[in-house]
């Protein structure tokens, strides 16, 4: 029961460091799109832009964003494998497999 | 036969034992199988080459805005040397990213960085950038170069 327990903690102890990296990357992620929203509004109702400058401002935004979540899920994927490595060592470990 | 009946009833609880470890073992087994299967999430290693090869751009692409900002010479025709250079070295990009396995994410933002340079010639082809546009376009292009480094960059030191 004793084994039973610390590996419980352990496996939790390896679960939460990796979800708090997670969750790092999120918030600064939600963060930085946020502020961007507006940046070609203002441009377009200062007058600096055409309708169709503030298109293509716009696609060339959205293109770094997306080439920017796409970073992200493949740093995720790389967490959750690197995660489960840990875990997974961490069961070797107790059961001596 | 009552002796039987009676080693019987001793022997069944160690069976059981037996039988219990063996689930047990081979459940913990079944998970390690699941582990090992999930670990190996396709990611492709790092490559030298690529990192090199977008940093070599994104200087280009620097440079490119520093130079395009000044009123004289800020004409698309003036310029086409640069959107030449980009799109050869994008597609030598795109054709080694593609060559690697499990590399469909790098592929995915290269194809975005290839519509964004054509986006960036269809805008200065309408005119001259103003210096706020420069502004503009110079940072989503830091981003995007940012993305495809940190991704490299997370496969070379693991880390993020």
């Amino acid at each position: 029961m004793k084994i039973k327990d610390d590996l419980a903690v352990l496996l939790l102890a390896e679960l939460t460091e990796h979800l708090g990296v997670l969750g790092d990357h999120e918030k600064r992620r939600i963060g930085y799109m946020a502020s961007e929203v507006n940046a070609i509004n203002t441009m377009l109702e200062a007058g600096q832009l055409t309708p169709q400058q503030a298109i293509l401002h716009g696609q060339i935004r959205i293109n770094a964003l997306q080439m920017e979540l796409l970073a992200q899920t493949g740093i995720d994927d790389m967490a959750v494998a690197r995660m489960l490595a840990g875990l997974e060592r961490v069961v070797r470990r107790f059961y001596g497999v | 036969m009552a002796n039987q009946s009676q080693r019987w009833h001793h022997q069944t609880p160690r069976y059981a034992n037996v039988f219990r470890l063996f689930v047990r073992l081979l459940m913990l087994l079944s998970a390690l199988g699941v582990m090992t299967a999930c670990t190996s999430l396709p990611v492709s290693p790092y490559d030298s080459t690529t990192d090199k090869a977008i940093t070599r751009l994104h200087k280009q692409t620097a440079g490119f805005f520093v130079g395009v900002v000044q009123a004289e010479g800020c004409e698309y025709d003036r310029h086409l040397g640069f959107y030449h250079t980009s799109k050869v070295s994008l597609s030598g990009l795109m054709v080694r990213a593609k060559a690697v396995a499990y590399n469909d994410i790098a592929v995915e933002q290269l194809a975005l960085l290839v519509k964004s340079f054509d986006d960036l010639a269809d805008l200065h082809e309408l005119g001259c950038f103003s210096s706020a546009q420069v502004d503009d376009l110079w940072a989503a292009f830091d981003l995007s170069f940012s993305a495809i480094l940190k991704l490299e960059l997370a496969k070379k030191y693991g880390r993020w």
